[in-house]
C-alpha cells in the first residue's frame, strides 16, 4: 500500500478527469440527464394544471327527489372542489328515464360540453351504489371527489331523523386512519414512518447505481490504455499501483461528479419541501448512521472498482471485459435483491447473515441500519469484515492489474490468472 | 571500471516459459548499447525487468552499484516497441502530461516542447488531437515524450521504425546530440546495421540467455580472425567441398566465408584464383555485426519448435529488408 500517492498519481488524475469530464459526451449526459427529467416532470405538471383548469360541467341524478336538496347544498359548500371550475346540476327523475336522459346528452358528452352524469339510485339492502356515465369514466379527478361527498350525504341522510349526535354522525362519515408504531431498543415508542425505508432505499440504489456506472467506466479507462498501448510508458514512469490507483480515484470522481449533479435537482426538492413533508415521510438518522454511511460507501467503491480494474487489466476489448466482469455484477446484484426481503422483515435472517459477509455486507448493512436497530458488535463485524476485504481486494487486484495490463493477444483463462496472482 | 547499469542473473519465469534465463550484462557510463536478439528472444522482457515493470524471480538490477527502483524510473525516457498515446489527447498536452509524470512541469518544460516540436516540423500542429497526426508524425510525438524530461538513460526500442530517411536523419542527429551531452542509450533491436552503426558496446540475447556481449569493435575483432568478405564474379559452389572452408553464407551484396583457422585464408585466395574466379573485393578479418549475429544465433536454434520456425521466417524477412536498407545507404 505504500506509495500509493505521488506526484505521478496526482498527474495521472489530472488527465485522467480532464480526459473523462472535459468531454461533450460527459457534458451532455450530465446536463441532458436532469433536465430530461425535469423537463419530463414539468411537461407532466403542466399538463395536469392544464386538466385542472378546465372547467367541469356534472350532472348528478339522484331517483330520490329528497336527495336533491342535500346534494345541492353539499357540493356548494365542500371544500375538496373548486367551486369556480365545477358546474354541476342536481336533479331528480325516475331510474326508467335515465336512459333516455343519457342518450339526450349523448352528443354534450362526445363533444367534451357535459363531463359526465351521475345516477345515484334508491339505497337497497344498505348497499350505497351510484353509476356513473361519461366519455372518459377513469378520470379519478372528478369521480373520486364526487363519489366522497355522494357519501356524505347517503350518511347524513340515513341517519337523519334518528337519535343520533352530530358527533356520531362526523364517526360515521369518516374513514378510517391508520398510524403504525415502531418498537426498538429505545427508551420511547416511536410513530413509525417510511422516512427511515426512505433513506435506507436512496442509499442502496446510490451505492447500486454507482457500482454499476462507475464499474463500468473504469472497465472503458484501463482497456483504453491497454489498446493504446500507452500502458507501457506509463509503467516505465510510474509503479502499477500507483497508476490502479490514480485511474479508480480520477473514475470515481468523475463517477461521482456525475451522480452528485444528477441528484441536486432532487437533493434541492426534497430540501425545500422538508418543511411541509407530512409527518409519516420525516426521516431521523443519526450522526453515527451518517458516518457510518459515507464510510461503507467509501469502502465499498474502492472495493468494487479495484475488482473492476483487476478485470479490464485482463481483457483487450470493452466486449469481452463486460462479459468478465459478469461475476462482479452478480456480487453486487445478489445483496441489492437481498434489501428487498428487508421490506417485507427487516429482521430476516438472510439479511443479518449477508449484512457480515463480505462484499454483500456494503449494500446490505446501510439498509438493515437505516430500518431497524443493530447491535453494536455487529457493526463492528461488518466494518473490520469491509476494511479487510477492501485490503485483500487490493493486494489481490493490484497482481492481476500489473501483470494483466502488459497482456495482449490471446484472452487469458482463468487458471492463467490465478498462476499471475501466485507468481508476483 | 564503473558501470552505469549492471544486469546480474536474472531470471524470469512465465509459467512453463523461461523468459529471461540467468541474464548478466553491464552497461558503462556514456555507452551507446545495443540489446540484440531476434523476436521473442528476450528483449523487451529483459527491459522490462531493468525498469521494474517486471520484478525478477532471481538476480537483480544496480543502477551505479545500487538496486534499481523509483529513482532509475525518474531518470529513464523510455520508447517502447509498442507505441501508444492517448488518441483525444492534444499534441501539446501529450507531451507535458509525460514530463509531469516524470516530475518536470514548468514554462522551461513547455519551451522545450515547442523547440522539439520545432525540429520535427510539427509546430503548427501543436494543438492538434494526436489521432489527427499520421502515424509518423505520432511517431515523432512519442519521441519527444521520450526525452522531454532530459533522461539520463535513454531506452530505444526500434527507433526507426515507421520513419522517412529525412525523419530518420533527424533522429539520428538527435540521438548522437544526447550522447555527446553524455547520455546513456539503450537500443533494443533486431536490426543490426543500426546497431552496428549507432552501437559501441552490445549484448546478444538468444531464447533468454546472453549468448554474447562487450565493446563492438573488440567483439568485431576477435569474430574477424577467420572470415572474409568476398565480392566476385563466377560460381564459387566448389568452395562447399573445400576442408578449410567451415561454412558460406551469401548476403547479397557479398558472401561471407568462414574458414576454419586463420592461415587457411591464404588457401582460400589461391583457390580461388586458381578457379578463375574473378574476385572484386576480398576482405580477410572483416565481418559484420550481422554476421556475428547470424552465426551466433542461427546454429542454436531448437528446430523442433514451430514457434522458433516462424521466428526464423520472420527473421529473415526482416533480414532481407535490412540489405536492401544497406544497398540503399550505399
Amino acid at each position: 500500500m505504500r506509495n500509493l500517492f505521488s506526484f505521478r498519481t496526482y498527474a495521472v488524475i489530472k488527465r485522467e478527469l480532464k480526459a473523462q469530464v472535459m468531454t461533450k459526451t460527459f457534458i451532455i449526459t450530465t446536463v441532458l440527464v436532469p433536465l430530461l427529467i425535469f423537463g419530463g416532470l414539468g411537461f407532466q405538471s403542466f399538463l395536469m394544471m392544464f386538466e385542472e383548469e378546465k372547467q367541469v360541467s356534472i350532472e348528478v341524478v339522484a331517483e330520490d327527489s329528497t336527495l336533491v336538496a342535500l346534494l345541492r347544498k353539499e357540493f356548494d359548500e365542500s371544500e375538496n372542489i373548486n367551486q369556480s371550475l365545477y358546474e354541476i346540476n342536481v336533479q331528480s327523475m325516475p331510474e326508467s328515464d335515465l336512459k333516455s336522459f343519457v342518450e339526450e346528452n349523448k352528443s354534450r358528452l362526445l363533444n367534451g360540453e357535459l363531463n359526465g352524469i351521475f345516477f345515484v339510485g334508491k339505497s337497497v339492502d344498505y348497499e350505497k351504489e351510484i353509476a356513473y356515465y361519461s366519455n372518459n369514466p377513469k378520470n379519478n379527478n372528478i369521480t373520486g371527489r364526487i363519489k366522497r361527498l355522494v357519501n356524505n350525504v347517503l350518511v347524513d341522510q340515513h341517519f337523519s331523523g334518528k337519535a343520533i349526535s352530530d358527533r356520531d354522525l362526523e364517526f360515521a362519515r369518516n374513514n378510517v386512519k391508520l398510524t403504525s408504531f415502531k418498537v426498538s431498543e429505545k427508551e420511547d415508542i416511536e410513530e413509525d414512518n417510511y422516512g427511515a425505508y426512505i433513506v435506507a432505499f436512496v442509499l442502496a440504489f446510490l451505492l447500486y447505481m454507482s457500482l454499476l456506472m462507475i464499474g463500468l467506466q473504469i472497465l472503458r479507462a484501463v482497456i483504453e490504455e491497454k489498446e493504446n498501448r500507452v500502458v507501457e510508458v506509463l509503467l516505465s514512469s510510474l509503479h502499477a499501483n500507483e497508476l490502479m490507483t490514480a485511474k479508480i480515484i480520477a473514475t470515481t470522481t468523475a463517477g461521482l461528479l456525475q451522480i452528485i449533479i444528477w441528484m441536486l435537482p432532487f437533493v434541492l426538492l426534497s430540501v425545500t419541501t422538508l418543511f411541509v413533508l407530512p409527518e409519516q415521510f420525516q426521516v431521523s438518522i443519526t450522526l453515527g448512521q451518517i458516518a457510518y454511511f459515507v464510510i461503507n460507501y467509501g469502502i465499498g467503491l474502492v472495493t468494487f472498482l479495484g475488482l473492476y480494474a483487476a478485470v479490464g487489466a485482463i481483457f483487450d476489448n470493452i466486449s469481452e471485459a463486460q462479459q468478465g466482469a459478469t461475476p462482479l455484477m452478480f456480487l453486487i446484484l445478489i445483496p441489492f435483491y437481498i434489501c428487498f426481503t428487508i421490506i417485507k422483515d427487516p429482521s430476516n435472517s438472510i439479511a443479518q447473515v449477508s449484512s457480515l459477509i463480505p462484499f454483500a455486507s456494503i449494500i446490505v448493512m446501510p439498509v438493515r441500519m437505516a430500518v431497524i436497530d443493530i447491535p453494536m458488535w455487529e457493526v463492528a463485524v461488518a466494518l473490520s469484515v469491509n476494511i479487510a476485504t477492501l485490503f485483500f481486494v487490493f493486494s489481490f487486484a493490484g497482481k492481476i492489474y500489473r501483470i494483466g495490463i502488459l497482456k495482449t493477444g490471446k484472452k487469458p483463462k482463468w487458471s492463467e490468472v490465478y498462476r499471475w496472482i501466485r507468481q508476483s | 571500471m564503473a558501470f552505469a547499469l549492471e544486469a546480474r542473473n536474472l531470471v524470469k519465469n512465465f509459467g512453463e516459459l523461461s523468459a529471461v534465463d540467468k541474464v548478466s550484462f553491464n552497461i558503462p557510463e556514456g555507452a551507446v548499447f545495443g540489446l540484440l536478439g531476434r523476436n521473442g528472444a528476450g528483449k523487451t522482457t529483459t527491459i522490462r525487468l531493468l525498469m521494474n515493470i517486471y520484478f525478477p524471480d532471481e538476480g537483480e538490477v544496480l543502477l551505479r552499484g545500487v538496486n534499481v527502483g523509483q529513482e532509475f524510473r525518474d531518470k529513464v525516457g523510455y520508447l517502447p516497441e509498442e507505441r501508444g498515446l492517448y488518441k483525444k489527447m492534444k499534441v501539446l498536452d501529450t507531451i507535458l502530461f509525460f514530463a509531469e509524470l516524470k516530475g518536470v512541469q514548468g514554462p522551461q518544460v513547455k519551451s522545450k516542447a515547442l523547440e522539439y516540436l520545432e525540429r520535427f516540423e510539427l509546430l503548427d500542429r501543436k494543438d492538434a488531437k494526436v489521432e489527427d497526426l499520421s502515424k509518423g508524425n505520432q511517431q515523432k510525438i512519442q519521441f519527444i515524450c521520450t526525452v522531454i524530461h532530459d533522461p539520463e538513460f535513454i531506452i530505444l526500442d526500434e527507433p526507426f521504425s515507421g520513419l522517412d530517411p529525412v525523419n530518420t536523419n533527424i533522429l539520428k542527429d538527435i540521438i548522437l546530440e544526447l550522447k555527446k551531452a553524455g547520455k546513456i542509450i539503450i537500443f533494443s533491436t533486431h536490426l543490426m546495421d543500426f546497431a552496428e552503426k549507432m552501437c559501441d558496446h552490445i549484448a546478444i540475447i538468444h531464447e533468454g540467455k546472453i549468448i554474447e556481449q562487450g565493446d563492438l569493435s573488440e567483439l568485431k575483432r576477435s569474430y574477424s580472425q577467420k572470415n572474409i568478405s568476398l565480392v566476385y564474379e563466377g560460381d564459387i559452389k566448389f568452395l562447399e567441398s573445400q576442408s578449410c572452408v567451415e561454412k558460406m553464407e551469401d548476403f547479397g551484396r557479398f558472401t561471407g566465408i568462414q574458414v576454419k583457422e586463420k592461415e587457411d585464408v591464404q588457401t582460400l585466395l589461391r583457390l580461388l584464383v586458381e578457379n578463375n574466379i574473378t574476385v572484386k573485393r576480398f576482405d580477410a578479418n572483416d565481418i559484420s555485426l550481422h554476421e556475428i549475429f547470424i552465426n551466433l544465433t542461427a546454429d542454436r536454434s531448437s528446430p523442433s519448435s514451430t514457434i522458433e520456425q516462424q521466428e526464423v521466417d520472420a527473421v529473415s524477412t526482416n533480414s532481407s529488408e535490412s540489405k536492401q536498407e544497406t544497398l540503399q545507404n550505399a
